[in-house]
């Protein structure tokens, strides 16, 4: 996103409206979109009766853009990804990556970082990176180099013969961002994939992972319930209610990129943190 | 200087803590031993005290005679290489097909629903009351005692193989469905070695059981085996015999015992690593 404008709160909250609203988000070439929800309702059946995780649900995601969902906790954000990583079914409404709608199978031109790192702890990290490929049934020895590229851009590339247990919790996420991207895929799922890591080594992550989206240029939908992180990576936000989840806001974060750690300290950048948390309390 | 005397006091600290790693690994060498020296202490003096006859219960001398008998002289190995040889036989045969029905029965609903009432049934029959139908079936020779091993050693692996593969962590299982992976991918990659734990953990009691189903089967019928000579030896109340071919037996379940562990360890190296290793 390249707009330079500040910070605009659009203050929709009409779902329905809201792509023509935000201001970033029109300036952008209207291409098909890379993702695409349409009034999303996921409904788990319980034994104390349905349990509405999501309602009415509308978001769209373009070409390059790195979007965040931020709600609280239970929002129902998992089972949204859940959806679009074609990983659960949905009761109402569609999704559609890519034009394909999702329907419970996976998109192959997807990566998904999960919120624990899922490693397999019997392999090492080179071939944990290439499961993707191995679950795709192509050859791995095409992917060898790209797999040590993807090593160096997440700093890793001497552990490649290391196995998880032998790497940080830092370093393990790191190695789920690789294994997302060794298919390079066109869109990158990821759910709350710092949440685990502590505050210092999370900031650090976050400054690492856009200088590996610059290289990359892949779409993001990146989940999230910490205003700042989400503020610093995206280019929009969509706020979630509380459960069921629908999307309350879709805000635009026009700081300019790069954006560094010191972006962090900006009293810009601490603005548009205070004002989306004014709009989750309203 | 005060750098001088820290490092000297860290050495100092790092000596003691190495000297309680030494007591640790002696004492736990040394204690057990104790407590057998104390055992066969016991044993003999009073044996001798309450002047027990040798055929009720011997003399460690004569135990010691028999054993020498045995295994320098040689008589006791052509029983020892039977017993073994239907214990490793039924054991492999057992094991094998306990993983492969454990398997399958974890991963395939339509096949659980096939044989899951039928195992439990077996589960629940007491295998040694079913040796001597076993025999009428196989035969006096080694195949019955073969049949008879991998029935009982067949049951704690199978157990342990479905529990290992439906433990398996649903998060590692979704991430193989997100990146598209067939079923059999996510059986071998994650699956089997998510299950390692509790297959080795199987294969360890299985060996005991089979060494069970070893001596139960020649106890019902056979020419040879430690089995057969313990009970050859209760007609003639050669009890010293009988003491030589149970001890005989207890190290050949603690040498498969110590074997099986040992491959665990190879093989299973991230549960170590991440410091949950299974007993
Ligand atoms: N398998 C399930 N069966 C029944 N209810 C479920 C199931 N999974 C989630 N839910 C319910 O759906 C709602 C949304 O759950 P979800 O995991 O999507 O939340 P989340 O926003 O990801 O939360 P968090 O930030 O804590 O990860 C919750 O109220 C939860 O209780
Ligand atoms: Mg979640």
């Amino acid at each position: 996103m390249s707009s330079t404008g500040s910070f605009h709160p659009t203050g929709v909250s009409d779902v329905a409206a809201a792509d023509s609203a935000v201001v970033g988000a029109s300036l952008l070439p209207r291409s098909d979109p890379v993702l695409k929800v349409n009034a999303l309702s996921v409904v788990y059946a319980s034994s104390r009766g349905p349990i509405k995780a999501v309602a009415d649900l509308t978001l769209s995601l373009h070409q390059g853009e790195f979007v965040s969902v931020l709600g609280p906790s239970g929002c129902g954000k998992s089972t949204l990804l859940g959806v679009l990583a074609g990983l659960q079914v949905a009761t109402k409404g569609s999704a559609a990556v890519f034009d394909r709608p999702m329907m419970g199978r996976p998109h192959p031109n997807v990566g998904v970082v999960f919120q624990r790192p899922t490693l397999l702890p019997w392999l090492s990290v080179l071939d944990n990176i290439l499961i993707p490929i191995e679950a795709m049934r192509r050859r791995k020895s095409d992917y060898l180099d790209r797999a040590h590229e993807l090593l160096r851009l997440v700093a890793l590339e001497k552990y490649a013969s290391h196995y998880p247990a032998e790497l940080s919790g830092g370093m393990q996420q790191r190695v789920g961002l690789a294994r997302a991207m060794i298919h390079s895929p066109g869109l990158i799922l990821m759910d709350e994939p710092f949440a685990a890591l502590d505050a210092m080594t999370r900031e650090r992550m976050s400054v690492e992972l856009q200088e590996i989206l610059r290289e990359s240029g892949q779409s993001v939908l990146f989940i999230t319930h910490s205003i700042p992180e989400a503020v610093f990576l995206s280019d929009r936000v969509l706020m979630m209610s509380a459960s069921p989840g629908r999307i309350i806001k879709d805000v635009a974060i026009d700081l300019p990129r790069p954006r560094v750690t010191a972006t962090m300290a900006q009293s810009e950048f601490a603005e548009i943190c205070g004002a989306l948390r004014k709009l989750y309390i309203q | 200087m005060s750098d001088h005397v820290s490092a000297q006091s860290v050495s100092l600290r790092n000596d003691t803590v190495g000297r309680q790693l030494n007591m640790e690994k002696l004492t736990t060498v040394i204690y057990p031993c104790i407590t057998f020296i104390a055992l066969l202490v016991i044993w003999e003096g009073s044996v001798t005290l309450f002047r027990v006859p040798d055929y009720i219960f011997p003399h460690i001398m004569p135990v010691l005679r028999v054993l020498y008998a045995g295994y320098v002289e040689g008589e006791m190995y052509p029983h020892l290489a039977y017993t073994l040889k239907s214990t490793l036989i039924g054991y492999s045969l057992g094991c094998t097909l306990a993983i492969i029905i454990g398997a399958s029965l974890a991963e395939s609903r339509t096949f659980e629903k096939f044989v899951f009432p039928l195992i439990i049934a077996l589960q629940s029959t007491p295998k040694v009351a079913v040796a001597p139908l076993i025999m009428i079936w196989c035969g006096y020779g080694i195949s019955s005692k073969i049949v008879m091993v991998a029935t009982m050693c067949f049951f704690p692996l199978f157990v342990n193989t479905v529990t290992g593969i439906r433990q398996t962590d649903p998060a590692m299982v979704n991430m193989m469905r997100a990146f598209s992976a067939p079923g059999w991918l996510t059986f071998y990659r994650v699956k089997i070695f998510g299950a390692a734990g509790h297959i080795f953990a199987g294969l360890q009691i299985s060996i005991v059981f089979a060494l069970l189903g070893a001596v139960v089967g020649e106890f019902v019928g056979a020419a040879s085996g430690l089995g057969w000579l313990i009970q050859s030896a209760m007609v003639s109340f050669n009890t010293p015999m009988m003491f030589a071919a149970i001890l005989s037996l207890i190290v050949l379940g603690l040498v498969g015992t110590a074997i099986v562990r040992f491959i665990h360890r190879r093989v299973v190296f991230w549960e170590r690593s991440s410091g949950t290793t299974a007993h």
